[in-house]
């Protein structure tokens, strides 16, 4: 661990390199409609011409300082940033119309460093252990994994109506078994187009769907953003956050907890936490609630933060994405050879710790770099639509071609985008689609290679690995539950109004 | 929606997926339904030479199967929902504010994907030590954020074409010589 850390540290390129996409992450995260999923979709194809090291340590900066940059257009323009800055914004507004703008800002500061703080911590701490378990996976295991991870991303992601999350998770699996299959090399769904041998190149599905759409989405719009107040000094404050602290505590297990479960984001973390902070208040500062508590604004900030370090949890020991955003650190990194999972630390010794310090030097620029980029963030605001998201257009189209040097990714790259509009105009979730996508070949291979081990055995002998039935468990009780909550929903529409 | 009802009650960890009209989701399940069953019988015809365990259309046909399945319970919810008054009609609505604005943007991108791809014309040479190319992205790239913007924005004239140049030039200096990213054409 001291060894990455030194190596990170003695490194000025890798510093200047965090500095700079800290930064860029904050920007990017607190321009309203840019979100750390786009940003880090787009950024994955443009680190292809970077060394390993470097690459990580850019897409894990610019995913450290784009869930801070959320909170800045929260608390000072009454838009979050990104989703999971929804609870900031509800306790900023308030805050900035009180002439205290600065100071609500200083308190996102600090608690989005004390939340990352946690995620690391809890990190650090556990992935031995889930790498030791991990190794006992097989191939029954590792497809009851994969279906877990596209089945319950898609029960998180679309709150009434799971089905939709697990359409979208299937659309994944039917997208990414296009191309040659592994085990007996004949081709599926490829209709004589050669570039589809090698299957459809997701990074260019992945940001079609996240900047491709957006922009098709978010451009042709009319109204524009208004221009923030006078921010006032920022000063992220310790001390009142010491007076917190055992919300912010709370709020870094919750994140962190969440940010473990394949699927459950900084969304869920920091909507979660808030909730469970008001429960838990004093009531002198239950009364402040909604009217501009900053026990408000640590709850959501620790915990979007400490999703961080929570959602690398599976992502890097078994290959299960946690979220969204660590979809496009797999692909970043499979772009450079390296296979995620159970065998990282035997196949890429050092990798996971050379992680654990990025992460850390990332969240130590992105204090220093938050307090100084508020106010430049502030005039960006100004900017309109109309220039801001043309600008994007051709980093999608860098970003689908240079990972293969092919026009025809550049048009599956348009393609998704399309495709992408039309889920979101009826209304289906995009995030599982990406866990499907990167998901579906694991449980492919595994599946098969499962019922061949199990071929002539009882179903006992299926019962007795555990841990596949464990999963198998789990995996039921997802679509059991799900299929419950739409059936309570749909109580709940029909059931007559209750009297005033 | 107004600002302030933004993203104030968590919804599902995607803000944009819930129900759409009934009328909506029953086309999108119709749909589909075609498109699995499609997929399914596809499948249905890959070589098999180990048995079906091993057969290459085994989860392209249980992954088409089971979304004709979940096809089928979203057309179900939709037509129990057929009377009742669609549950986000102004969120379906925001999913594209002005059709006709959309389908214009998504023209420009598509002449600009198809110019990027068959223009053959191209400058290298350097510049001082610096070896620049102006080839086909920078040439579309220029023309088509010109035109997005004129559409779009409606700035000064001079402003936009420096903002595309300026844009354009920054993008192929930063990926052509720094990263050594070959840009199309």
């Amino acid at each position: 661990m001291l060894d990455a850390f030194s190596q990170v540290m003695t490194s000025p390129s890798l510093l200047l390199i965090s500095l700079l996409a800290v930064s860029l992450g904050i920007i990017w995260g607190a321009l309203p409609g840019l979100s750390t999923t786009m940003a880090m979709m787009l950024l994955i194809g443009l680190s292809a011409g970077m060394e390993q090291y470097t690459a990580l340590m850019f897409i894990l900066s610019v995913y450290t300082g784009s869930v801070f940059g959320g909170a800045i257009s929260a608390v000072l323009l009454n838009i979050p940033g990104t989703p999971d800055s929804g609870p900031t914004m509800m306790e900023g507004r308030h805050l900035t119309m009180r002439g205290e703008g600065g100071k609500a800002l200083g308190m996102a500061i600090a608690s989005s460093f004390i939340g990352n703080w946690v995620g690391i911590i809890v990190l650090m701490a556990f992935i031995p252990m889930v790498l030791v378990f991990a190794l006992e996976f097989r191939s029954w295991e590792m497809f009851l994994l994969a279906m877990v991870g596209i089945s319950i991303c898609g029960a998180m992601s679309s709150g009434a109506m799971p089905l939709k999350g697990w359409i979208a998770g299937w659309l994944g699996i039917l997208v990414a078994l296009v191309g040659m299959d592994p085990i007996y090399a004949e081709q599926r769904y490829t209709f004589g187009i050669p570039e589809l041998m090698d299957g459809v190149n997701y990074i260019a599905v992945l940001i079609g769907l996240f900047g491709m759409t957006e922009i098709l989405r978010v451009l042709p719009r009319m109204h524009h953003l208004p221009i923030p107040k006078d921010v006032g000094r920022v000063i992220p404050s310790m001390r009142l956050l010491g007076k917190h602290s055992v919300a912010a505590l709370r709020s870094g297990v919750v994140g962190t907890i969440t940010g473990a479960i394949p699927g459950a984001g900084a969304n869920l973390a920091s909507f979660l936490s808030y909730d469970l902070g008001k429960r838990f208040a004093k009531p002198a500062e239950k009364a402040k609630w909604g009217k501009g508590s900053y026990e408000g604004i640590i709850c959501s900030e620790v915990a979007n933060n400490a999703n961080i370090g929570g959602s690398m949890l599976p992502t890097l020991t078994l290959g299960i994405p946690g979220n969204a955003p660590c979809a496009a650190l797999i692909a970043a990194l499979s772009l450079h050879n390296v296979v995620v999972g159970p065998t990282i630390e035997v196949d890429h010794p050092g990798l996971v710790y050379f992680i654990f310090a990025a992460l850390l030097v990332a969240n130590l620029f992105m204090y220093v770099a938050a307090i100084g980029l508020i106010k430049p963030s502030v005039i960006l605001f100004s900017l309109p639509r109309g220039v801001l998201m043309p600008l994007i257009l051709p980093i999608c189209v860098i970003g689908a071609y240079s990972v293969r040097l092919s026009m025809f990714d550049v048009w599956v790259m348009f393609i998704s985008g399309l495709v992408g509009l039309a889920l979101r105009y009826y209304r289906f979730p995009i995030a599982p689609i990406v866990l499907g996508i990167i998901l579906a070949p694991m449980a492919d291979e595994n599946l098969r290679r499962a019922l061949i081990y199990f071929d002539g055995r009882s179903w006992g002998f299926v019962a007795t690995q555990w841990v596949g039935t464990v999963l198998l468990i789990g995996l039921i009780a997802i679509f059991v539950e799900g299929v419950w909550r739409m059936i309570r929903v749909a109580r709940a529409q029909r059931a007559p109004p209750a009297a005033p | 929606m107004s600002n302030t009802e933004i993203g104030t009650t968590f919804k599902g960890e995607d803000e944009g997926s819930d129900y759409a009209s009934p009328r909506a989701d029953i086309i999108a399940a119709a749909l589909l339904i075609v498109l699995a069953s499609w997929y399914t019988f596809e499948a249905l015809g890959f070589r098999a030479p180990g048995g079906w365990k091993t057969g290459t259309g085994l989860v392209p046909a249980a992954a088409g199967i089971s979304l004709i399945i979940m096809a089928l319970g979203l057309a179900y919810t939709a037509w129990r929902r057929r009377d009742a008054e669609p549950v986000s009609a102004a969120n379906d609505k925001q999913s594209v504010d002005d059709p006709r604005r959309m389908l214009l943007l998504t023209a420009m991108i598509f002449i600009y994907l198809l110019a990027m791809g068959n223009l053959t014309f191209g400058l290298r040479g350097y510049v001082g030590d610096a070896y620049m190319v102006f080839g086909a992205f920078e040439i579309t790239t220029i023309l088509c954020l010109c035109a997005v913007m004129k559409v779009f924005w409606d700035g000064a004239l001079w402003k936009i074409v420096a903002i595309s140049v300026g844009w354009t030039t920054f993008l192929s200096i930063t990926f052509r010589n720094v990263f050594l990213i070959p840009l199309p054409g």
